[in-house]
């Protein structure tokens, strides 16, 4: 019994979880959104001074030539940062692991920024916003923006020696191929996967199985937005036939290709509350809604079990949602939305 | 032999409590530092949450004490 | 002792309300009232938090956190500075933080520029130390050098077309023309590198990207330049760019020192006006009249009031009154003990705050918990060492909690030495040996059975106190079932004293009526208090009175080790060896017997005792005053 628990690191999982449940406290309540929807830029700004955000925003201050909006997010990008990757350095063992594999998400997320600016292939000095708690620094992505062309960026990814620069070397390639970007995105979602079964291998324990639940879940949000697109005519049938990835959680190729509507495909599925049923016709696929439902459905782990992955999993998305519902708040008040207009975008948990 | 079976006796009644409470110890203990690392107002509940299983020691001791002054 | 505290009301002059305010913080005993978050502050304190971030935002760029340092005549010459109109100050303020900044900034982008440079220069170069030889032979024989990823690529293939067209091109070329050199890195990729005559660069390029290699290319700056040329300039930089940086730190280490205790004391002022501005926007004003509100200890009433008095006379009306029952949860509570007790208000840091109406048990702790301790060390050897540790302590740091640990660790040494003259212990045995010291109690190590005993009639009494203290607080709180059910436990232990006297046969038998009617009346009130649990509590707390046995199985355990430790002298003689076992064993020891006893006699303060009475849900006295330097804490 005690060899069995020592393998899955419990006492660690323990630290950990007690350390993030302390922590969601922290996180904005529904009534600070409400309040804020009706404030000017200017009170956010006084507002976030003293939160958790307030470091980050007090080194964005002293920026001169960025605007209040810019400044604004910079402080939410760098502090959600500063503690997802915190939240990782708590780990040791098994723990780390898994929450690298989940936080490998911005990996992704820089991955596919950079896969969008060699396809589209026109120079931009001006860097985009990147996630910087992934495994990969923020350095390495910062230096594939400047590459003058697409075989720099491949050097460059081949050269930094990591599975995962590789799998972002090899979408890469689809763009000089000249592959559609869909399918060099796929590329780089099925390359990074490998790379991430590949870590949770290591792990045959009730924790590693959720997360790769989690990647199937992930899967499924890809597929779901391939078949969106075949639905709404943007994209043909066959094409997106070669683009759905095998190894969902509930949706399989086969059944994608073979529901022809939202509620045949989706009905007594997790996905089933993305349908849009209010206009009293037939169902429709909420724009967003797949992953909307994702970040709902790992919210929803925070109870689950107080000494497993489901803590880090909740408390990270927790901390996604965040970033993004201010995000939206601030861009909502810049352009002078009404309160509750802005309070629609939200994804309001809890 | 009958001396060496009543001290292998006292020796379990403390060990095997002393096993159970590490044990306990172990889980309280690193779930109680990570409270304390965020909340250090919540410290002395920790000591008392901590400090709980260590009586089946203390009560195994007290039977070991017993065991060898009633029959040693 | 909980000090009593005063509703203190205060109304003056709107005109007169900075000044008011003002003297409020120099004085720092009201503990104000506090305002529901509000996040739309009035604007000059909005515009005054974002300068105070502003400044803050630069300390921490400049890594400055000497707080400590910051000289008083800098403090009040920034306070002397930003007394004037708040408009202007804020501006001038602005500008010079503005301009402080973007230097700042320029610098620190220079210095992440050149570690970029760094890195990718030192990643080039430890590729290119893969092929050094055949770059060095091959550049010798005049020959071009480039290198590829190779991916899935048969190597000899693409070499032998390239030789073939060298060789098509140029007959007298020999077989060996196109040398070239794959390497595997620790990743698995595989990295070519090449060498042909220059004038055929653009073949052997169309034949490798034919075969899916990627070129590999050096530093952005380089990236034109031959390997020739390229390599010493590398090499050259990377000696030249850790010297910039160097230069780059060394100015900002400058500005640091410079900069530092000056923004510091801006911070500190900045954060003083905005919680003067937010305290003035929280007041509540008729038309030329304003009103604050809060409590002050009872003790402080007269001094703050003839301060206020003498400054503003008949300018101010102040008001006082006893907190009313309802408002006895937002009561700030403030302790005040005896000297000698204060430090042990420590172990109440680590617990929620009591409430105003609650028990203060400081004073009993001061009393038990280095009676315990004593008692588990028990050896006036290793009291005697921590009386020195903790005179140490109180006299090296500055800190408060230092120097109460210290003073706890005095009395600790006190209790320790007692019980080591009752056990006849002085680093073990020694004292016995060499002064034929007589325990003027008994040998514990010898006797464990009395010492138990009375390890669990300490845990009786003490268990039995905690109870008594729960029906005092059960009562001043009006919580019925709390003391009913503590009152309980006080008629059940009563009641197992006096079976207990009876079975001793110190009481005639004819009055066992008397402990069989006090369970029942016990066992009745603890129903009536705490049902089901009251019963359940109760038999915890016999496990809670034998838990006390503690005391004597730590100080049995320590009393043993020493022995032994002794006993190393006795088998190896008065060698080097012996003795340094001898002394390491008592180091051992005693850090076990500090560490333990410090550790357990704790538990038995918060797990037995105050378990039985101690109720938080108090509001921790916080005066609205200038803080000390060296307690600022970032926002």
């Amino acid at each position: 019994m005690f060899l069995k628990s020592s393998k899955g690191f419990p006492e660690n999982f323990g630290y950990l979880n007690a350390r993030l449940r302390a922590r969601f406290g922290d996180f904005l309540a529904r009534e600070d959104y409400r309040r804020l929807a009706s404030r000017s830029l200017e009170d956010i700004e006084v507002f976030l001074l003293d939160t958790r955000y307030g470091k980050s925003f007090r080194r964005s201050l002293i920026e001169q030539s960025l605007s209040t909006h810019r400044k604004i997010e910079m402080a939410l990008a760098d502090t959600s940062a500063s503690v997802l990757s915190h939240t990782r350095n708590m780990a040791m063992g098994e723990p780390e692991d898994l929450i690298s594999v989940i936080l490998s998400r911005a990996d992704l997320q820089n991955g596919r920024l950079l896969v969008r600016y060699f396809f589209i292939g026109i120079p931009y000095e001006m860097q985009p916003r990147w996630h910087a708690y992934g495994t990969l620094p923020v350095r390495f992505f910062a230096q594939l923006w400047k590459s003058p062309s697409v075989a720099h960026g491949i050097d460059k990814c081949l050269a930094f020696d990591h599975p995962l620069a590789r799998a972002l070397a090899r979408a890469l390639e689809q763009v000089v191929k000249g592959s559609s970007l869909p399918a060099s995105e796929r590329a780089l979602l099925s390359g990074m996967l490998v790379c991430q079964e590949r870590v949770l291998d290591s792990h045959r324990t009730k924790n590693s199985a959720l997360v790769k639940e989690y990647l199937a879940r992930t899967i499924d949000v890809w597929n779901l937005n391939i078949w969106s697109r075949v639905f709404s005519g943007v994209m043909q049938k066959e094409k997106a036939a070669e683009l759905y990835l095998k190894g969902g959680f509930s949706l399989s190729p086969e059944r994608l290709q073979g529901s022809p509507e939202p509620a045949g495909l989706l009905d007594s599925t997790p996905w089933e509350n993305i349908l849009d049923r209010s206009k009293g016709g037939p169902a429709e696929i909420a724009p967003g809604g797949a992953m909307r439902e994702f970040w709902r459905w790992q919210i929803s782990l925070r109870r689950k079990d107080p000494l497993g992955i489901e803590v880090a999993i909740a408390f990270i998305a927790h901390q996604l949602v965040e970033w993004r519902n201010l995000d939206s708040l601030v861009v909502g008040v810049s352009m002078g939305f009404e309160g509750d207009a802005i309070l629609e975008k939200l994804i309001l948990a809890g | 032999m009958e001396k060496a079976l009543i001290a292998l006796a006292a020796a379990l009644a403390v060990a095997i409590p002393a096993m159970a409470t590490a044990y306990a110890q172990a889980r309280i203990g690193s779930v109680g530092a990570g409270t304390i690392a965020e909340k250090p107002e919540t410290s002395g509940i920790i000591i008392i949450l901590e400090a709980l299983p260590e009586t089946m020691v203390i009560l195994g001791f007290v039977v070991a004490v017993m065991l060898i002054l009633q029959f040693a | 002792m909980i000090r009593d505290m005063l509703f203190f009301g205060l109304w003056g002059l709107v005109g007169d309300r900075p000044r008011i305010i003002g003297k409020l913080h120099d004085l720092g005993v009201v503990h104000l009232h506090e305002e529901p978050l509000e996040y739309v502050s009035p604007e000059t304190a909005a515009e005054m938090k974002i300068l105070r971030g502003k400044a803050l935002g630069l300390l921490e760029s400049l890594g400055w956190s000497e707080w400590v340092s910051i000289p008083r005549e800098v403090l009040e010459e920034e306070r002397a500075l930003l007394s004037t109109s708040d408009e202007t100050m804020i501006e001038a303020v602005e500008e010079s933080l503005d301009s402080f900044s973007a230097r700042l900034s320029g610098k620190s982008r220079m210095k992440a520029d050149l570690e970029i440079k760094l890195n990718s220069i030192k990643g080039a170069l430890r590729t290119i130390s893969h092929f050094d030889t055949f770059i060095r032979d091959n550049t010798r024989s005049g020959l071009e050098i480039s290198i590829w990823w190779a991916q899935k690529a048969s190597i000899p293939e693409p070499a032998a077309r390239i030789r073939k067209i060298v060789r098509d091109k140029n007959p007298l070329e020999k077989g060996d023309g196109i040398p070239y050199l794959l390497r595997v890195t620790p990743g698995g990729e595989r990295i070519l590198a090449i060498a042909y005559p220059p004038e055929f660069r653009e073949v052997v390029r169309e034949i490798l990207l034919s075969e899916q290699c990627i070129p590999w290319m050096l530093p952005g700056d380089y990236e034109s330049m031959s390997f020739r040329e390229a390599l010493p300039l590398m090499e050259a930089a990377l000696e030249e760019i850790p010297r910039g940086i160097d230069e780059i730190d060394r100015n900002l280490k400058a500005a640091r020192r410079e900069w530092g205790p000056k923004l510091g004391a801006l911070y500190v002022i900045l954060d003083e006006k905005v919680e003067e501005a937010l305290v003035e926007s929280g007041s509540e004003t008729r038309g030329e009249v304003f009103r604050l509100s809060g409590w002050v200890p009872a003790d402080e009433k007269d001094e703050l009031a003839t301060r206020l008095k003498t400054e503003f006379g008949e300018r101010l009306f102040l008001r006082w009154r006893e907190p009313q029952p309802g408002e006895w949860p937002e009561v700030p509570t403030s302790l005040k003990n005896p000297r000698y007790f204060q430090p042990f208000e420590l172990f109440l840091k680590l617990m929620p705050v009591i409430s105003y109406k609650g028990l203060d048990p400081t004073v009993l702790i001061g009393l038990f918990f280095p009676l315990f301790g004593g008692c588990m060390v028990g050896d006036m050897g290793y009291g005697l060492v921590i009386g020195v540790l903790g005179f140490w302590l109180r006299r090296k740091d500055g800190r408060r909690i230092m120097k109460d640990v210290g003073c706890i660790l005095l009395y600790l040494a006190a209790w320790s030495i007692f019980w080591g003259a009752a056990y006849g212990e002085v680093f073990g045995d020694l004292g016995h040996r060499f002064f034929h010291l007589e325990p003027l109690w008994l040998e514990r190590s010898q006797v464990v059975l009395p010492v138990m005993a009375f390890t669990v009639g300490l845990g009786f009494a003490h268990v039995f106190l905690g109870f008594l203290m729960g029906v005092v607080q059960g009562l001043r709180m009006g919580q019925r079932h709390l003391w009913m059910e503590r009152l309980g436990n006080v008629v059940v232990f009563l009641a197992l004293l006096s079976v207990m006297v009876q079975v001793k046969g110190w009481l005639p038998g004819r009055l066992f009526t008397i402990p069989v009617t006090l369970l029942v009346l016990g066992l009745v009130l603890l129903l009536a208090g705490g049902g089901m649990g009251g019963l359940v509590e109760a038999l915890g707390s016999v496990g809670n009175v034998l838990s006390y046995v503690r005391i004597a199985a730590i100080g049995l355990s320590s009393a043993i080790l020493a022995t032994v430790a002794n006993s190393f002298v006795d088998s190896l003689g008065i060698t080097f060896f012996g003795v340094f076992m001898a002394l390491a064993i008592h180091l051992l020891n005693f850090a076990l017997a500090v560490a333990g006893s410090s550790l357990h006699s704790a538990r038995l303060q918060y797990v037995e005792f105050l378990g039985k009475f101690h109720a938080g849900g108090g509001t921790l006295y916080k005066p609205f005053s200038r803080r000390e330097p060296g307690l600022w804490k970032r926002h």
